[in-house]
């Protein structure tokens, strides 16, 4: 029996005991702050040997090799080149102590850096690294491996990339959790567990970060998703400031009780982080003594990861939706943002199809007759990681670009697809098996389409005996039903149908179709692929490659009747639905309102597309023009103002409202004399003062201002004092609004007013923005503006003096 | 002199609460239709893509010579630092950005549609917080483990004695142009959502 199989069997009998905080008893022990634990340790090795001995004594089955920051970026910010001899020496101090009392575990903890697509670091680079460590504790003859404390997936899987790619031992891979329950980096319990336990870890879990309590929730959270033993290792509770020290306070008895707690949930191997110590680990050793360990739940689970989240592919009220649209076949424009890198478009796509209920996103970025699609697949991975959290399906005819894909995705993956033909099938089920993917079986072998459905299920039984010899369970597959259009075959329909009869019937595994295939060239597209879908819903359909909106409840009798291939349903189909005519929906404004209520309520609610045509109303009805500015719009005006300052209403309510008045004020300014409207007018001149270039505040007053009545003459952000000054000279404002944003550009305003008094200048300044006060105001002689709306009550008093 | 470390990507969970805070919503006091709640947030989930945050820190050792700071090559005098570096030997410095893309699209919004150029606006503000508080947390977590932490105070360049023109030495020291952020001369960064902070690094 080797080291893995020893562990395997251990596991099985009882709950393996880890060892406990290693950075905290070297602390107690002398070691001084900002020390790097590795290499103090090395030079006082008799305190390393006496920790690991009393982790020993105490219990431990498993020890850790003090190597948590011995890689070649942590190494080398103190200058420390050796970083294979480091390895070497600190396992070989915990193997001198280990002897065949315990295992020993080589540890390795996060870079320091983060890894492409979160930070700079290559993801190849970062799997060296990563190597040089392994490969050194490896020749020192480590029984296992830890990869722990890693706050990101990527980094974790290049790590774990890392030690599968060179050894076969058994890998425990544990996360850091926030008291959120997410990492740092957003990924939750449960998709870090989904993702690790596909590549390959032997146990997976969470270290660190929290106390037993908080550890305790995950724990919860990922037992019934595991298919591996979880592993935890707590801290002793979170740190506590006493006289301005940090003290874990958890006490060795309770967290015994912890350990008891863990095993009931189901946790396979146990130890303690920061502040735990030899006596926290022989308390749990005691109460977990006569625990039965309870082996993970399921043996395999179909479930997709991203960095950030998971989907359980398992039966849903609802079939999940894939989101087809990230495919650039036909869509000119998407190819030339993609061959230009640019990923606006991408974006868009993917935001749209999420938000209108997506639950994976089919990427596919081929473009025909060019060149580098592996590139762009990586870079849309990269940006897709960080804009969405819905699992990625990798959609690509070339296997090369699949292959770099399901290196780089920070998840579980979905290939799409893997075919009956032998230069697809082989290598894309061995690309599966190394990253752990879930892959989509697509019954065509060779270039032919099966034209029967007993010719569809014999390819999708051959790929499927291949898959189950390598090892693959029927949670890790999914079968397409190989949707064809009704227009040129009209027993597609149904025999898509009874594919997925068959599949959940006979072979009891999930599957997929392609859903607006089937409609292709028939009118009314959109009714036959929400019909269908709910046909095939009915069947027990669990995947739908389609746009989201197509997720809705509905079954046309028509539609029903064509897609069963019915006699005459496919010309009843056509001719009912080519007949009718389009129905636009009509503009029918409430008509139990005034014409007057209607323009108030439209500025009050800021209904910025309803209020021109509300006054193009009136103003045909022979409404005075003047009166509907001053009589409705301004009052209404005033209205949202005040419900601003008593806070009913927030800033985009009152700016929605304000861009309302200011269309309605459009509508109706060809119809006032120029005269009415010069009387009325007080000019108000703006500016960010130098050196600001914030003016998303001063726009806000220009447009509550204009709204006021005043004129208003913008001269934009970082405008220096002269220029100010000569503006005012040629247009003679009656009041200057000076804004900035910053305490170090808030001096100019003073450098404004100064000049201006030089060039003795009459004219009123009032001042405004985040870090303006009043008292500041009043040091310059200028009036102060709160806000928006207080910019204009000072404007108002300011035209009237 | 330490190579900062670049977090090309920060990802933190929609600090919507803070949004609606900034734009001016009390709770309990305003009043939201469906209708304006629901457009808001779609402008809020529509600007997602166009914030790119990213950020960058330094941990460098300081020298203290009363109120002078000797960082690598770098002097910045300041009281308010002085007394923010009172127990620390080391200085932390760091920055984020929300990026040029978002600020694009304030700037258009601005002519067209300033209701969504406000809330783009308080969108790229919160978020670039975020990222603060989240490049805080991660190193938080790193240095617990070395015995230390940072301070809970943090400062940026314009803020009393700490004068903004230090603001191209902490730009020159975290290498700011990696992650796409300029500097005027008038010390102002570009783009317009993005800031740098100083804090100290203590005992535990």
């Amino acid at each position: 029996m080797n080291v893995k199989q020893k562990i395997q069997h251990l596991l099985k009998k009882r709950i393996i005991l880890l060892d406990g905080a290693m950075g905290t008893e070297l602390y107690k022990r002398g070691m001084p702050a900002g020390a790097l634990p590795e290499i103090w340790s090395l030079e006082n090795p008799k305190v390393l040997k006496d920790i690991h001995n009393e982790y020993k004594k105490a219990g431990s089955d498993i020890i850790y090799t003090c190597t948590f920051g011995a890689n070649r970026i942590k190494l080398g910010n103190q200058k420390i080149k050796n970083v294979a001899g480091i390895n070497r020496d600190l396992c070989l101090l915990a193997k001198e102590v280990a002897r065949k009392d315990c295992f020993v575990a080589g540890d390795i903890g996060p870079l320091g850096v983060f890894i492409k697509p979160f930070g700079e670091l290559g993801f190849e680079e970062a799997v060296d690294i990563f190597k040089e460590q392994i490969k050194a504790q490896i020749a020192a003859g480590v029984d296992l491996f830890v990869i722990e404390t890693m706050i990101d997936i990527q980094e974790t899987r290049a790590a774990l990339i890392a030690v599968k790619e060179l050894s076969d031992k058994f890998t425990i891979v544990t996360m850091t959790f926030e008291r959120g329950g997410r990492t740092l980096n957003g990924t939750t319990p449960q998709a870090a567990l989904i993702t690790l336990q596909s590549l390959g870890a032997q146990a997976v879990g969470a270290n660190c970060s929290t106390g037993p309590e908080d550890m305790f929730k995950i724990v919860k959270s990922l037992k019934p998703y595991a298919t591996v033993p979880l592993a935890v290792k707590p801290n002793a509770g979170m740190p506590k400031l006493v006289s301005g020290q940090a003290h874990f306070t958890m006490q060795p008895q309770e967290f015994g009780v912890f350990a008891e707690k863990f095993a009931r949930l189901g946790v396979n191997m146990l130890g303690g982080c920061c502040g735990t110590t030899p006596e926290h680990i022989r308390e749990a050793k005691i109460k977990l003594e006569d625990k039965k360990p309870i082996a993970p739940l399921r043996k395999s689970i179909s479930a997709l990861s991203s960095a950030r989240s998971c989907v359980l592919l398992e039966k849903q009220k609802e079939v999940l939706i894939v989101g087809e649209s990230i495919n650039p076949t036909g869509k000119p424009h998407f190819q030339q943002e993609l061959k230009k890198g640019k990923m606006a478009l991408l974006g868009k796509l993917a935001n749209e199809q999420k938000q209108n209920g997506a639950n994976l996103l089919d990427v596919n970025v081929g473009i025909p007759q060019a060149e580098g699609e592996e590139k762009l697949m990586i870079g849309a991975i990269s940006f897709l990681s960080r804009i969405t959290d819905l699992p990625l399906s990798i959609d690509s005819s070339n296997v090369k670009v699949i292959e770099k894909a399901l290196r780089f995705y920070p998840g579980r993956a979905l290939i799409n697809s893997i075919s009956g033909e032998s230069t697809r099938l082989r290598p894309l089920l061995a690309l599966a098996k190394k990253y752990g993917a879930m892959f989509i079986i697509l019954p065509i072998a060779g270039r032919a389409i099966p034209k029967t459905l007993a010719e569809r299920k014999s390819v999708i039984k051959k790929i499927f005996n291949e898959a189950e010899r390598l090892g693959f369970s029927k949670e890790d597959s999914i079968v397409d039903c190989l949707v064809l259009t009704v227009s040129s075959n009209p027993r597609a329909g149904l025999d898509v149908l009874e594919t997925i009869s068959w599949c959940r019937k006979s072979l009891r595994v999930n599957t997929i179709v392609g859903l607006s295939n089937v409609s292709f060239g028939l009118p009314k597209r959109e009714i036959i692929n929400t019909t269908f879908l709910n046909m095939a819903k009915g069947r027990g359909l669990l995947l739908a490659i389609a746009n989201p909106l197509q997720k809705k409840n509905f079954v046309d009798a028509r539609a029903k009747e064509l897609l069963l291939n019915r006699k005459g349903a496919a010309a009843k189909f056509i001719l009912h639905y080519s007949k009718k005519a389009d129905t636009r929906i009509k503009y029918h404004p409430d008509r139990k309102l005034s014409w007057q209520e209607q323009i108030k309520i439209a500025v009050i609610e800021g209904n910025r597309d309803g209020i021109a045509h509300f006054i193009h109303r009136a103003l045909a009805s022979g409404k005075n023009p003047l009166a509907i500015m001053q009589e409705i719009l301004i009052p209404a005006i005033i209205d949202v103002g005040k419900l601003f300052e008593k806070k009913e209403y927030f800033l985009p309510q009152l700016i929605a409202s304000a861009e309302t008045m200011k269309r309605g004020t459009h509508v109706l300014l060809p119809y006032i004399k120029k005269k009415e409207l010069e009387e009325k007018k007080a000019i108000v001149m703006l500016a960010t003062v130098e050196g600001d270039i914030h003016d998303i505040g001063k726009n806000i007053v220009s447009l509550l201002l204009e709204n006021y009545g005043f004129k208003i003459i913008d001269l934009g952000k970082d405008v220096s004092a002269q220029k100010i000054i000569e503006a005012i000279k040629i247009h003679k404002p009656d009041i200057i609004g000076l804004s900035a944003l910053m305490t170090t550009t808030m001096v100019n305003m003073k450098k404004v007013i100064e000049l201006a008094n030089r060039e003795k200048i009459k004219c009123e300044f009032m001042v405004g923005g985040a870090v303006v006060t009043r008292s500041f105001a009043d040091s310059i002689n200028a009036s102060y503006a709160k806000d928006g709306i207080g910019a204009v009550r000072v404007a108002k008093e300011l035209s009237t003096r | 002199m330490q190579e900062p470390i670049i977090f090309n990507q920060i990802n933190v969970d929609l600090p919507l609460g803070n949004i609606y805070k900034r734009l001016g919503y009390k709770n309990g006091t305003t009043i939201l239709s469906e209708s304006r709640q629901k457009e808001t947030e779609k402008i809020i989930n529509d600007t997602l893509p166009l914030v790119a945050l990213k950020g960058c820190a330094l941990v460098e050792t300081v020298n203290k010579e009363r109120e002078i700071m000797h960082i690598g090559n770098f002097s910045i005098t300041s009281r308010l630092l002085s007394s923010l570096l009172r127990d620390s030997n080391e200085i932390f410095l760091c920055a984020a950005t929300a990026g040029e893309k978002i600020m694009k699209e304030i700037k258009e919004c601005s002519k067209t549609d300033l209701t969504r150029a406000v809330i783009l606006d308080a969108v790229a503000s919160e978020m670039t917080d975020a990222g603060f508080e989240w490049i805080i947390n991660y190193y938080n977590r790193q240095l617990i483990r070395t015995g230390k932490r940072l301070t809970d105070k943090r400062i940026s360049c314009g803020y009393a004695d700490f004068a903004i023109e230090n603001q191209k030495k902490i730009y020159d020291l975290l290498k700011l142009n990696k992650i796409g952020i300029e500097i005027t001369q008038q010390f102002m960064l570009v783009p317009e959502k993005s800031a740098t902070a100083v804090l100290g690094i203590v005992k535990l």
